[in-house]
């Protein structure tokens, strides 16, 4: 039995789980109780829901950009240590990365899954 | 339970009520996407993570992973997320950093051999045969899920029927799966130069038939070797050490075209899952 069947059957212990399996192993947190990644948020720029993010993202790691989603290139994101890709538009900008793309990457919501189908991943739209 | 759950033909005994996580505050009834856990099919490159309450189907996976992608499938801001929620939204970036330069192995070529119970696209033959008994035209199907395969028409540019035969020429050699590696064993022996020896009959006829049989499994057992690992060597001993060689290292992907690869050197697999155990959302 696989560790997500496991999972799924024992929905109530769900959290306490995922939050121990998930734990950030090798990942530190600087003097200031940040985790010492670099992370660039990828989404629309002039939008509340940026902000929110970057805000929020700000207060737990030690290194944040923004950048607008639809201009986000490869090189840019090689840069980061995650890049998260979310967008607020009800057809949003998929970019389309290259095979060979190894930057890990945090798809959100309905336009990470667009991104998902796009990539041809299992992550995309059901 | 949302009553679109309890109605889904995977949906087997689901209780009436069940408690739930809140990961986020949208005040709407779902608010993001999943994706579906067909889709995860125990490769080594994937995980399907945490189900979500959605407007499909339980247990599609609401925080899944492929290679270097996770897919937080919660459609709020921070703002609107719950304390638990934020602290998981942490986490999953945290964990997904982990997979750095591990891109997928596979990517999107055909559906699930699961789909054919979710879309009930079973041959068109077998749908005939058994008008009227959908029950035992599901059933004959579920018991001969490991040779199902998946073909494809494109009927336009836009559009296209598919649907899931049952590999009837790997049926026909007593084989009884097209995803086990014992499958690519079996298929490689029966080109081993003993097995002509091993079938003669007594007889001018007797071994011209022995002949004849022995060279049509041959022809079988190469065109089933290339259809499912894409590869296409001339002899036997070049598919025994190419089976040698990568054995360790093969997987099959229904998502990557109902074929066998090769997981590379250095590799963060995920761990394989238990053969024997049936995943719980096996079509009923």
């Amino acid at each position: 039995m696989r560790m997500t069947d496991i999972l799924y059957r024992n929905a109530w212990c769900l959290v306490t789980v995922a939050t121990l399996w998930l734990a950030p192993a090798g990942v530190s947190r600087t003097s200031a109780q940040k985790i010492d990644l670099d992370v660039l948020y990828a989404g629309n720029p002039a939008s509340e829901r940026t902000n929110d993010f970057a805000e929020f993202l700000t207060r737990h790691f030690a290194s944040v950009e923004t950048t607008d989603l639809a201009a986000l290139t490869e090189e840019q994101a090689r840069r980061f240590d995650v890049v998260v890709l979310d967008h607020d538009a009800r057809r949003p900008p998929r970019p389309r990365f290259s095979q060979g793309y190894g930057v890990p990457t945090v798809t959100v919501g309905a336009t990470g899954a667009h991104i998902g189908s796009t990539n041809r991943l299992k992550t995309g739209y059901l | 339970m949302p009553e679109r759950y309890i109605r889904h033909p995977e949906a087997g005994d689901l209780p009436a009520e069940t408690s739930v996580w809140l990961v986020q505050n949208s005040g709407k009834k779902y608010s993001g996407a999943v994706s579906m856990a067909y889709n995860f099919e125990g490769g080594p490159d994937d995980e399907s993570l945490v189900a979500g309450c959605n407007g499909k189907a339980y247990p599609h996976t609401a925080i899944g992973r492929h290679g270097n992608f996770l897919q937080w499938g919660f459609g709020e801001p921070p703002a609107k997320m719950t304390e638990d929620g934020r602290k998981l939204f942490l986490n999953c970036i945290c964990y997904i950093r982990e997979f750095a330069g591990h891109p997928p192995l596979v990517r999107r070529q055909t559906m699930n051999r699961r789909c054919a119970f979710h879309y009930k696209a079973f041959c068109p033959d077998l749908v005939k045969e058994y008008e009227g008994r959908e029950d035992e035209l599901y059933q004959f199907c579920k018991d001969n899920i490991e040779l199902l395969r998946y073909e494809q028409k494109q009927l336009s540019v836009n559009t296209f029927e598919f649907m899931f035969p049952i590999d009837s020429e790997l049926k026909e050699l007593g084989i009884e799966s097209n995803r086990r590696i014992d499958t690519l064993e079996k298929l490689i022996a029966l080109l081993a130069p003993k097995q002509a020896a091993s079938q003669t009959k007594p007889g001018f006829f007797g071994r011209l038939k022995a002949k004849r049989t022995n060279q049509k499994r041959i022809k079988t057992a190469r065109r089933l070797l290339t259809r499912y690992t894409g590869l296409d060597f001339e002899t036997h001993g070049q598919w025994r050490r190419w089976l040698d060689e990568h054995r360790d290292r093969l997987f099959f992907s229904d998502f990557g075209g109902y074929k066998f690869y090769i997981i590379p050197e250095g590799y963060r697999a995920a761990p394989a899952p238990d053969a024997k155990s049936e995943p719980f959302w096996f079509p009923r």
